[in-house]
């Protein structure tokens, strides 16, 4: 039993948010997560539940998808297409964008449990996830929010694309950590959904992007 | 040759600190029918797959928006004739929250596998890829 033999982890900053402090165990865990996820996700505790992780990711990913609307709605609205627009065009994209923004929190939760379920599944698959679903989840919300908070950088459509891309480097590096598996099962458990199954990008980075579509595609 | 043992499924109380799986994916069916209703479907069908835009071909997830309207319509057949695979998942994950509700509220035990399930673990992926293939047949083939 190899997993009880190894030495405890200590836990990144934010499982240790109680004597760090919330706010600088916030800095700690996404500068980590965002620059040397190695190190960080090889002294990610594997259990510990999953509601201070899932804290982290919907806290994060809100302020992170937000500020994505904020800024793709600000650039739809400067596009020419916007100007022509009638005022029952323009209301419907504000409701639209106090919808996702209300129901952005849920979608979050929804979407990081599907996403830790269907790579576990497919970690299962190659005899990568021995370490259980919760070192999974841990490790996709923790990489998903360490990375949220590149879309606060006011780069519509560019900054979520790089913060999705950059999550998935995490996540791949996160789960080799965390599995103590081979980096190929991690990398294909991470990329094959996403040849597989289009709806999870979509559920991903199109609820974000959506309001942007709807916004440009009014006319 | 030894003949491949069974693994088998088993009903048992949680241990401690074990992930409880019944209240997690049962209280994520109650969010997601939540959003079922509460997303605007135009929303919703503003998002197109990227792969079927780029490709012209299906992927395993396309018609899913349109299966779930039907399903929270309650038209089961036209649920199916848009995507199988996730009428399939949707209902076999509310019969699974059907199970989570009972055992939790009745604290009863558990149902876990048990067993050498990893010897078990190709032959299944297997019979998966071959159901998934299906799947996308019928998708490319019905003009999904």
């Amino acid at each position: 039993m190899t997993a009880d033999a190894a030495p405890p982890r200590p836990g990144l900053a934010w499982d240790n948010r109680d004597t760090l402090g919330y706010g600088k165990a916030l800095l700690a865990t996404v500068k980590g997560v965002l620059l040397e996820p190695g190190p960080s996700f090889g002294a990610m505790r594997r259990d510990g539940g999953v509601g201070g992780p899932l804290l982290f990711a919907v806290f994060l990913g809100t302020l992170g998808s937000w500020a994505a609307l904020i800024w793709q709605t600000l650039l739809s609205f400067l596009l020419p297409t916007a100007l022509t627009a009638n005022g029952l065009e323009m209301l419907g994209t504000v409701v639209s964008l106090v919808v996702t923004a209300v129901l952005m929190p849920a979608l979050i939760v929804f979407q990081l449990f599907m996403i830790a379920g269907l790579v576990h599944l497919l970690l299962l698959v190659f005899d990568g996830g021995q370490h259980g679903f919760e070192a999974t989840f841990r490790t996709i919300a923790y990489a998903y929010g360490g990375t949220a908070p590149l879309n606060l950088l006011p780069i519509p459509y560019l900054a979520p694309l790089v913060a999705w891309v950059w999550h998935l480097v995490a996540a791949i590096v996160g789960l080799g950590k965390a599995h103590e598996t081979a980096g190929w099962k991690a990398a294909a458990a991470v990329l094959l959904p996403l040849g597989v199954c289009c709806v999870c990008i979509c559920v991903g980075i199109g609820v974000a992007l959506a309001l942007g579509v709807s916004a440009v595609g009014m006319n | 040759m030894a003949p491949l043992a069974r693994p088998r499924l088993v009903w048992r109380q949680l241990r401690q600190g074990e992930f409880d799986h019944e209240r997690a994916w049962g209280l994520l069916f109650l969010l997601g029918v939540g959003l079922a209703f509460a997303i605007p479907e135009p929303l919703r069908f503003a998002i197109q797959c990227p792969w079927k835009r780029i490709t012209h071909l299906p992927c395993l997830g396309c018609g899913s928006n349109r299966a779930l309207s039907a399903l929270t319509a309650l038209n089961l057949p036209q649920a199916w004739h848009h995507n199988p695979l996730i009428t399939v998942c949707l209902l076999a994950w509310g019969a699974f929250s059907l199970y989570a509700l009972i055992v939790i509220v009745g604290r009863l035990p558990r149902l876990r596998p048990e067993g050498p399930w990893r010897r078990w673990r190709w032959p299944l992926t297997t019979i998966l890829l071959a159901l998934l293939g299906s799947h996308w047949v019928y998708l490319w083939s019905s003009g999904i």
